[in-house]
């Protein structure tokens, strides 16, 4: 589904991403690990189109189409979804308004029928429902006065409204409590299917308690340096980073 | 080479257009009319070296000929639809009486400038000496107003419905010129809601030059909103003038959306304790549009309160011009005044100019202003994008959010919808309602 060749990034004169190559199936969950400055938004951003970022070379595949070509809205018709790592507040444009102008983009481009006023609103309340949100958060300007966990809550509300084949989540978890975690995991999961990929983009492992990946990939320095299963979550926590960035310097501490 | 001695230079042709139109005019023999003008013919327009115009060059409305139009005009206008509004029409800058449903309130008075100028020339001498002061463009107003409306509301009443005025054109190809005088007494601790629209679908060039005059005695609230959506070959020249008693407030809504040229003034002087004023605009300039809006509050005396949201969009080679200037007089302590210009630059070739002024004579105040101007915020553009939207749609729902702060503290849902798909149709963008 998604193909990421050899991609080089770069960010003014500053090299991001020195050569990442990634392979990502439809049902695959992926999570990508790494420390601070490491460049996992970088990644995320440019999948998803952000401008200001230049891609010096390298190449990135999704369901055949060449996806650097595509604009972010292509890219989101075509079904790439990014869960901002800050959801941006917009006052004075509805969150309703904005499902459903994305809703029908996506399905016209998918050659199905727009969906009226009436079959959107069931859509958008059973959705809300799983994200236990308030009807009441509809009519209210995007994120507008949203705290930190209901603005995530709302990305993946979109999320399950807009029914991405490819949802990239950048640091959804960052700042959640508990409670807002569990929603947050509930709504991922119940989006997991065989023709959906999903790709984690985190820090910490607490989020992968909740949503179990089949593959986790470190990144570190802009390159992916170690690919495993979910235990190398669970190692990268007992560890930290520096056993992997640092090999010599974390043997001599545990010595 | 020789130099011609110094001679009174003659009256350019506009003047002397204009002086045909005055010797024509029904109320000549007025004394407060002819002094109006003579004090209009002294300076004439004013020109881009008058620091309240140097951003707003009349040439363009000086060098052409505008007629004062008949009484009897035959129009086939689409009124608004059905609103929960006293409607009153004026054709031309007349007065019709029969497309207009007139309050019945005990209380409440309403007189068209022109039977004034029939029956009772001096309460109409009053009204136009209520400007005497003035000179130029209010001088002219003073000089031809041929019709327009006073508005007389007794104490503690509450009118039940907006009064909403309808400015507009009869289909006519030669370019008329009307001078409307609207006056708004409203008596203590009385309420009323006024709306003047000046609308115009046709092709031809048209000149408004209206004055509006607000007297709120203590305790008076008065809603005062100015629609402005005339063609966009015409001029429009306003101003609303307004003095605030004690514990009185006037709220003051004003939309700029049409016209080649506009000019809005406001001038409010809170003259009573705890006098307030609430100032909202937003202007809109596309293609060549040129919108300008001058404001000035005076706080006379302690104890009053402004508050002023102006907000400017320019597109294409349209132009935005916004002065807010806020004197607070020596004696006019705890006075809190409040203002912002925001502005929204959607093209290079565009042009904003704002202008925040305040003067004060005192230090025991709370005054604020802040002027920005920038362009649709970049982080959004990518979220809505990034939600499927095209960019086109998304800058469009940006614009709209930004001016519907404006249009959504306006009165009457109906009048709200009718300038949200009016901003619409500016952004060059389909958008689909919400539910």
């Amino acid at each position: 589904m998604l193909s990421i060749k050899d991609l080089h990034v770069n960010v003014g004169d500053k090299k991001i991403l020195k050569g990442i190559s990634l392979e990502i199936k439809p049902g695959e969950v992926h999570a990508v690990m790494g420390p601070n400055g490491s460049g996992k938004s970088t990644l995320s951003q440019v999948l998803a189109g952000r401008d200001g970022y230049e891609v010096v070379s390298g190449s990135v595949t999704f369901n055949g189409k060449n996806l650097l070509e595509l604009s972010p809205e292509e890219r989101a018709r075509e079904g790439v979804f990014l869960a901002l790592q800050y959801p941006v507040e917009i006052p004075g444009v509805n969150n309703v308004y904005l499902l459903k102008a994305g809703l029908n983009a996506i399905r016209k481009h998918r050659g199905l029928p727009e969906l009226d006023a009436f079959e959107f609103l069931a859509l958008v309340k059973d959705k809300m429902k799983l994200m236990q949100m308030d009807e009441s958060f509809l009519n209210r300007g995007v994120n507008e006065g949203f705290s930190g966990g209901e603005k995530k809550r709302n990305e993946i509300l979109q999320m399950a409204v807009l029914e991405p084949a490819l949802a990239l989540l950048d640091e959804t978890d960052s700042g959640l409590d508990i409670d807002a975690l569990r929603v947050v995991a509930n709504g991922v999961n119940s989006l997991r299917s065989a023709e959906r990929a999903i790709v984690l983009v985190t820090h910490y492992q607490r989020l992968l308690d909740y949503i179990a990946p089949d593959y986790v990939h470190v990144l570190a320095g802009g390159k992916i340096i170690k690919s495993g299963d979910k235990s190398l979550a669970l190692e990268l926590e007992k560890q930290g980073y520096d056993w992997l960035t640092h090999p010599a310097a974390a043997k001599a501490a545990n010595a | 080479m020789s130099v011609t001695a110094a001679i009174a230079p003659a009256p350019s042709a506009a003047l002397t257009r204009l002086q045909a139109a005055f010797a024509q005019h029904a109320g000549t023999t007025m004394p407060v009319r002819q002094q109006a003008f003579e004090k209009f013919m002294q300076r004439g327009f004013p020109t881009t070296r008058d620091e309240q115009w140097k951003y707003t060059n009349l040439r363009r409305l000086e060098t052409r000929e505008f007629a004062i139009g008949s009484p009897n005009a035959s129009v086939a206008i689409e009124l608004l639809r059905q609103i929960d509004a006293y409607q009153i029409v004026f054709v031309d800058g007349w007065y019709q009486a029969n497309l207009s449903t007139l309050p019945a309130l005990t209380g409440l008075q309403i007189r068209s400038i022109a039977e004034l100028q029939r029956n009772d020339v001096n309460a109409l001498a009053a009204v136009l000496a209520m400007t005497a002061n003035s000179d130029r463009l209010v001088a002219l107003n003073t000089a031809l107003t041929q019709d327009g409306l006073v508005i007389d509301l007794a104490d503690n009443v509450s009118a039940d419905k907006p009064i909403v005025l309808n400015f507009v054109w009869s289909a006519q190809t030669i370019s008329l010129m009307a001078h409307p005088r609207i006056v708004i007494r409203v008596g203590k601790y009385s309420k009323l809601s006024v709306v003047e629209q000046y609308s115009d679908s046709g092709n031809t060039a048209h000149f408004n030059n209206v004055v509006s005059i607000a007297e709120l005695a203590e305790g008076a609230q008065l809603e005062h909103s100015r629609i402005q959506s005339e063609n966009s070959h015409s001029f429009h020249i306003g101003l609303l003038q307004a003095n605030i008693a004690a514990h009185a407030k006037l709220t003051s809504h004003q939309v700029n959306f049409g016209a080649a040229l506009a000019r809005m003034d406001i001038h409010v002087r809170l003259s009573g304790l705890d006098a307030s004023v609430v100032l909202n605009g937003l202007q809109f300039a596309t293609g060549t549009q040129h919108h300008d809006t001058h404001t000035l509050i005076e706080h006379a005396v302690p104890h009053t309160a402004s508050d002023e949201d102006y907000r400017g969009i320019a597109d294409g080679r349209g132009r935005v011009v916004f002065n807010g200037k806020v004197l607070v007089h020596e004696k006019a302590i705890k006075t809190d005044a409040q203002q912002s210009s925001r502005n929204l630059l959607l093209a290079n070739t565009a042009e904003i100019d704002t202008k925040p002024e305040l003067e004060i004579y005192n230090d025991d105040v709370k005054c604020a202003h802040g002027a920005t101007v920038g362009q649709l915020d970049a982080n959004a553009l990518f979220y809505l994008r990034s939600r499927g939207l095209d960019e086109a749609q998304a800058r469009a729902l940006l614009t709209h959010a930004f001016a519907d702060h404006i249009i959504a503290q306006l009165p009457i849902a109906e009048l709200r919808e009718q300038l949200t798909a009016a901003g619409h149709a500016r952004f060059g963008a389909q958008l689909e309602s919400a539910t």
